[in-house]
Order: C-alpha cells, then sequence, then structure tokens
C-alpha cells in the first residue's frame, strides 16, 4: 500500500517499489519468526486469526480497488491514472473499517471455541456439586475441552514431576500441573482460560488423590501387619510346641528318672512335681493351640473338624479337603473360627453350619447358623470387622447378613493365588 | 527290647534313652532326623522304633512319613510316634492302618508305666492310641455311642486305646469275663461285627469312630 502510494505520487520507480515490497516480506516473516519463537506472544491461534482477517481482507480491498479502477475508467478512459489513484484511495478508505469488522467476526469464532471449553469444564463442575460426576474425571473433562486426547492431569508431589507440563494454582499455590500436547503451549489463551476455570475443581481432585494415596498406604501397613501377625503366630506356636513343651517333657524324664531307689517320701514329692510339670505341659498346649492350631498343618479341613469336635453347639462342615496355601488356609481358618466362635457365644444357634469350596482361583466359605441374628460389625476392631480386616489382607471380602430373628450368615471369599 | 529313637531335641532324645535303659531296654540307636532314622533302622534292626512326629528338615511330619516307610521296608518293626499335640486324624489313620502302630502325646512318658506298657504292646504287633484322641472321637461321636452305659464307654476308651481285655479288666478291676460281656454290649449297640482278634477290634472302633464323628 505504502508502494502504491509512493508510485503515485510519483517520488520512486517502479523497480525501488518491487525491491521494498520484497523487503518488506522478508521484515514481516522475520517478524512473526522472532514473534513466535522468543516471544510466545504471538501464538499460532494469533497467527491463524490474522492470517484468516488478511485472507478474508485482501480479496474484499481487491474487489474495491479493481471495481473503482473499472468505474473510473469507464468515465474517464482507460489507462488513466486517476482510476489508480481513485481506487487506491476507495481501498485505503474501505480497509480500516472492514478489516474491524472481518476481525471481529473471526475473533468470535476463535472466542467460540474457548467460551465452549470453559463451558464444558464449568458444567462439570456443576454436575460435580449435584453429585453427578466423579472428581476423578477432570483429566477427560479437560482433555476433550482442549481436543487433546492424550492429555494428563497430574499431582506432583514436591519435585517429583519429570515431563514438561503447565501448572495450575489455585489459592495461592500450585494445586495440579497439566501434561498436554506440545501444540496446545500456542494456544495460551485458551489453554489458560479452560485451567483457569478448571483450577478449583483440580484442587479438589488433588485433595481426593491424596486422600487416596494416603488410604492406600494405611491399607498396604494393615495388611502387612496382619499377615505378619499370622506369620507370628506360626513362629509362636512352633516355640511353644518345639522350644518350652520339649524341654519340660525332658525335665519331667529327669525327674522319673530320679525316683527308684528314693525313699517314699521323696518318691511322692518327685510325683507331685512330675503332675505340676504335666500340667504345665497341658496349659502350654492349650496356649498355643489358641495361638494358631497346629492341626492347621494338616489344612482347613482338618483344622476345622478339630474345631467342631470342641464345640458347645453341633457343627457341621462341609469343606473340601484340597489344600490351599498356608497364608490362606490360616486366614481362612481364622476367619471362619471367628464367625463361629461369634455364632456360638452371640446368637445361640441350635446348629451352625461352615461350607466351602475352591470356585476358580478364590475361597468362598460360609458360617450358617439358625441363631437369632441381628449382628452388625462394629467399627471398634470387634469380632466382625476382625474378621473382615484380615480378609482384606489377603485380597478377599467378608460378608455379613444378619436379619433379626432369621440367623446369621458370614460369607468369606479369599482370592488362592492359583 | 532293642530301641532307635529319633528325637531332635537332644535333652529329650538323651533323657528318653536314659529312661528306657534304666528300665532294662536296649537303645540301640538314636538320631535327631528321618533320614537318619531310615539309615539306623536297616542297620540295627531294631524292635521298636520311638519317633518324634515333627523333625527336621520341614518340622511337619517327617517322623510320620518314615513311620511308613519303616511299615513297608521293615514289617516286623513296632512304630510308636510322639506327638506335642493331638492331631486326630493322622492319628487314627496310622494306629487303625495295621498293627504294631502306636501314637502318644511326648508328656505320656512321665507316665512311665503306661508308657512302657504301650512300648511292649507296640513292639508286640499291638496299638497304642492317645487317650486324648480317643476321647475326642467319643466326644465327636453321637447317637448310638450317647446309648453306652458309663462302664460300657469307659472299656470302649481303653479299647480304642489299644489296650487288652486283662490290661482292662486290671485298671477297671474288673474281672476278664465281664469286660468280655461289656465289649460285646457296645460291639451289639455300634452294630459292628464281633472278632475275638485285639487289633483287628481297635481297628473296627477306630474306624467307627473316625465315621461317626461330628
Amino acid at each position: 500500500m505504502v508502494g502504491c502510494c509512493l508510485a503515485l505520487l510519483g517520488l520512486v520507480d517502479m523497480a525501488a517499489v518491487d525491491v521494498a515490497v520484497a523487503l518488506a516480506q522478508l521484515l514481516v516473516v522475520a517478524g512473526v519468526y522472532v514473534a513466535i519463537t522468543e516471544h510466545g506472544l504471538y501464538g499460532i491461534d494469533r497467527m491463524v486469526n490474522r492470517a484468516l482477517v488478511y485472507a478474508t481482507l485482501t480479496p474484499l480491498v481487491a474487489l474495491v480497488f479493481v471495481g473503482v479502477t473499472v468505474g473510473v475508467g469507464l468515465v474517464a478512459g482507460s489507462g488513466s491514472a486517476w482510476a489508480t489513484a481513485l481506487a487506491t484511495a476507495a481501498a485505503a478508505a474501505v480497509f480500516l473499517p472492514l478489516r474491524a469488522r472481518v476481525q471481529r467476526l473471526v475473533d468470535r469464532r476463535f472466542a467460540a471455541r474457548r467460551v465452549a471449553a470453559v463451558a464444558a469444564v464449568r458444567d462439570f463442575a456443576a454436575r460435580l456439586h449435584r453429585g453427578d460426576a466423579d472428581v476423578t474425571a477432570i483429566g477427560d473433562v479437560l482433555g476433550r475441552a482442549l481436543g487433546d486426547p492424550s492429555l494428563r492431569v497430574r499431582f506432583p508431589r514436591d519435585g517429583e514431576l519429570r515431563e514438561p507440563a503447565t501448572g495450575v494454582r489455585f489459592a495461592g499455590a500450585q494445586v495440579a500441573a497439566v501434561v498436554h500436547a506440545p501444540w496446545l503451549a500456542h494456544e495460551p489463551d485458551l489453554l489458560r482460560a479452560v485451567l483457569d476455570e478448571a483450577a478449583p475443581t483440580l484442587a479438589m481432585a488433588r485433595l481426593h488423590a491424596e486422600v487416596d494415596h494416603q488410604l492406600a498406604q494405611v491399607r498396604a501397613s494393615r495388611d502387612r501387619v496382619v499377615q505378619a501377625g499370622q506369620e507370628e503366630r506360626r513362629r509362636l506356636e512352633r516355640d511353644l510346641h518345639d522350644g518350652a513343651q520339649q524341654r519340660l517333657v525332658a525335665l519331667g524324664i529327669s525327674l522319673r528318672r530320679l525316683q527308684p531307689g528314693l525313699p517314699p517320701a521323696a518318691v511322692s514329692a518327685l510325683d507331685a512335681a512330675v503332675a505340676q510339670v504335666g500340667d504345665a505341659i497341658t496349659e502350654l498346649r492349650t496356649i498355643a493351640a489358641g495361638v494358631r492350631p497346629a492341626r492347621l498343618d494338616d489344612g482347613l479341613r482338618a483344622a476345622l473338624d478339630d474345631l467342631a469336635r470342641t464345640s458347645p453347639v453341633p457343627v457341621d462342615v462341609r469343606v473340601p479337603d484340597t489344600r490351599l496355601p498356608t497364608d490362606v488356609e490360616d486366614a481362612a481358618y481364622f476367619i471362619l473360627c471367628e464367625a463361629v466362635t461369634n455364632a456360638v457365644k452371640h446368637a445361640a444357634p441350635s446348629r451352625v453350619v461352615v461350607a466351602g469350596a475352591v470356585a476358580g482361583s478364590a475361597l468362598r466359605a460360609s458360617v450358617v447358623d439358625d441363631g437369632r441374628g441381628g449382628a452388625f460389625p462394629r467399627a471398634d476392631g470387634g469380632g466382625l470387622s476382625g474378621m473382615a480386616d484380615r480378609a482384606r489382607a489377603f485380597g478377599g471380602t467378608v460378608l455379613v447378613t444378619s436379619p433379626a430373628g432369621a440367623g446369621t450368615r458370614v460369607e468369606v471369599v479369599l482370592p488362592c493365588g492359583s | 527290647m532293642r530301641i532307635v529313637i529319633a528325637e531332635d531335641a537332644v535333652l529329650l532324645r538323651e533323657g528318653l534313652a536314659g529312661l528306657l535303659t534304666d528300665r532294662g531296654h536296649e537303645v540301640v540307636g538314636r538320631c535327631g532326623d528321618a533320614t537318619a532314622l531310615l539309615a539306623l533302622v536297616a542297620s540295627t534292626e531294631p524292635d521298636l522304633v520311638v519317633t518324634d512326629i515333627r523333625m527336621p528338615p520341614d518340622f511337619t511330619d517327617e517322623g510320620a512319613r518314615a513311620a511308613v516307610h519303616i511299615r513297608r521296608t521293615h514289617p516286623g518293626v513296632g512304630i510308636l510316634v510322639l506327638s506335642q499335640h493331638i492331631e486326630t486324624r493322622f492319628a487314627v489313620q496310622l494306629v487303625a492302618s495295621g498293627d504294631g502302630f502306636g501314637y502318644l502325646l511326648k508328656d505320656r512318658v512321665l507316665d512311665v508305666d503306661s508308657f512302657l506298657d504301650a512300648l511292649v504292646r507296640v513292639a508286640g504287633g499291638g496299638s497304642a492310641l492317645d487317650p486324648v484322641v480317643v476321647t475326642a472321637l467319643l466326644r465327636a461321636a453321637v447317637d448310638p455311642v450317647a446309648t453306652l452305659t458309663g462302664r460300657e464307654r469307659a472299656v470302649l476308651e481303653l479299647m480304642a486305646q489299644g489296650w487288652s481285655n486283662a490290661a482292662i479288666a486290671g485298671a477297671l478291676q474288673l474281672t476278664e469275663r465281664t469286660v468280655e460281656t461289656h465289649i460285646g454290649a457296645v460291639f451289639g449297640k455300634l452294630g459292628l461285627p464281633v472278632s475275638s482278634h485285639e487289633n483287628r477290634r481297635v481297628r473296627a472302633v477306630l474306624a467307627y469312630l473316625d465315621a461317626v464323628r461330628v
């Protein structure tokens, strides 16, 4: 345009105009390059925006120019410098208002995308508020809103994040980092608008993730404690039987060997001593059986049979005699034993049925009584919740159904890992 | 009697060996695991093996498995298995599986005379089953056992432990004849075939009690 004006005024010849135009083009290209690479300000979206504006403007201005040239040419004769001058003036006159108008149209088009993306985030927040959505879905919502399926939300703890990401701040602290496709960095307006809108939701998602993380840690620690406890029971039972108890028997034998040839008073004193040793052995055996019945070494069925045998209420054991991993057998025994003990102690049943089967890769067992029902788990780690803890420690579940007056049913599922 | 002892607790093994020697038996071998036991039985050909059930390396039922093995290779050797705790089913299987098997809790040793009786019985092809096992079987067995009189039940308990008629008569202060009558009544009420063979009778009783429990 400047070139045209200069040519019109006859101040420079056309060759110089060509050079100036070429230089100007080069300058524009260089300017765009610097703007994109150095400042990021001139985002791709802005470039596309401007490209659209000028792509629309150019034919319009050209049309005005050609229209005026032809119109004036018809009146004043072709090749008239006046025609060119008038056309240029007309084109220049319409250029500015036309540009503003086209810019508004294109802006509205671009803003529409941003507005829609922000609205999608706002809508998700509203659904969350109503309880219709899960806060952990925020990553998917952002991915869809920004058109980047690869987008992931991270909640880095101090210095944990190892990939490039865009930070999100809320209430004065960084709450999340969004890992996204590189091209989104060139649409900073869109990205910023959407992430600003999502910030409170991301803060909530972060709390959610932190609670989940801590809960998982607590669960893992509980599982380790229960599993270690079971291992400790095995060790303790063995120590009692193979250590203390053996020593007591050996002591008793030593006392017995002293007896022959002693005066009657000494013999009867040693008899009394041996009787005490025998009582101590019996006591130790009872303690060891409470710690872990040695019969568990022979399998779950064997141990349950023994349990049934000592129960004051008839217990019907319908468990197959198959062997399972020791941990599973132990856990299953302690859970079923607890359930039977609860039934006998609290439900006043006329009989208890312990049933079990290995289905797929899990042991499914149940303890059913015909007692008074109405049992419910206590939060203080009482019998029922203790069973559930033990089952969960081995990846299993315990379900207690206990309608008042209709007996109690305890169902146990334990993965066998086979 | 020539005896081999397998027991991993040294204190107990030496005490037991001393006690048996005191009482005029010959301890021809002592060891602490099942592998050594098998070798000792092969080299000494004893009358009786007294073995702990849990021994190295795994501390599960090495002694019991050795017992079954010895029974195959040396059918004439009596085998008494000692345990720290009661394992009803295994005990019944072992004792009911044939002549010359015994299963006792270790502390029965302290009742020296009964223990020595059991040793002699097992070495002679008889049975010895721990009273606790028998009590557990009887407690679990319902119905027909409940119809037994107190005396019949007492006789059944001792019979199931492997006692001979004479020993039962001595313990309950009855004549052998009365014991036989009680035994006949017990077999009648439980619907078992009467047999004069002592061990077959024990096995019938054990099989019965094992079958009707719970």
